[in-house]
């Protein structure tokens, strides 16, 4: 016999959405959120080839226009994150950045693993597989609640 | 007013010395339309890559779905064209989602 399964996330009566999650996955968010700080201000690393290398290809990543955009861009979701990942109910915007970091991470993560197609995803190891699978169950879950605003 | 002598037949004429940022900022300031690239990726899941669209373009479910599928068939998809400053607006959104895209004068 085995308890029913709750949902991680569900709309609270005030428009809120509650979070049921274990420790580990809080942690999971926090440390996630964190690996990206720096994503936008390192050029050349694998995660800012992925995320940001190819928006202006005639572009200087230099160039102060995107510089600044690329940070402030990040800091927002970080900072949402790391404030909301230990909290009993979070609001749409900051749910909204949960999946944001969720997106950035899943591409960050694959492009240092140098994984550019299908088959290339499918041979990760045990561990990485674990980190998208848990990823995937966390942005359905997510996408279901934020867009029923009854659910 | 004058205009210079034009050059002597199979002399040409050299170019005032225009650093490359500024030609490319000259590029930028003609007013032509820029496409918005969104790439397939391996790791997006597919119902991410259409809610983002609709939330970042507003498109309906259908249009989304479309350009979504556009993308993973043929590698890329045309999501948007217009005027370059907000198409690197919308670049950078989609890449705060984990989408790639690309800023390219629309052909």
């Amino acid at each position: 016999m085995s308890a029913r399964r709750r949902a991680p996330f569900r709309r609270t009566a005030d428009g809120r959405i509650g979070l049921d999650l274990p420790p580990g996955v809080r942690e999971f968010m926090t440390a996630a959120a964190e690996r990206l700080r720096d994503t936008g201000s390192t050029p050349g690393s694998p995660g800012f080839l992925r995320l940001f290398g190819r928006i202006d290809e005639s572009a200087e990543v230099d160039d102060p226009a995107y510089v600044l955009g690329r940070q402030l861009a990040i800091d927002e979701v970080v900072a949402a994150v790391a404030a909301s990942a230990q909290k009993p109910t979070i609001d749409t915007d900051e749910a909204e950045a949960w999946l944001k970091v969720l997106g950035m991470t899943l591409s960050r993560r694959s492009a240092e693993l140098g994984v550019r197609t299908d088959e290339d995803r499918e041979k990760l190891d045990d561990e990485d597989q674990a980190v998208i699978r848990v990823a995937y169950a966390l942005q359905v879950a997510l996408m279901d609640v934020l867009d029923d605003p009854d659910g | 007013m004058s205009s210079a002598p034009a050059p002597a037949p199979g002399v040409t004429e050299a170019r005032p010395d225009v650093g490359e940022r500024d030609q490319r900022e000259v590029e930028r300031s003609i007013d032509v339309p820029y496409d918005v690239l969104l790439w397939n990726d391996p790791v997006t899941l597919m119902e991410v890559v259409v809610r983002v669209l609709k939330k970042v373009f507003g498109y309906d479910s259908d249009r989304a779905e479309r350009l979504m599928l556009i993308a993973h068939q043929e590698g890329k998809a045309v999501v948007w064209t217009g005027e370059r400053d907000r198409a690197v607006r919308y670049c950078l959104e989609l890449a705060t989602f984990g989408l790639q895209s690309t800023v390219a004068r629309s052909v």
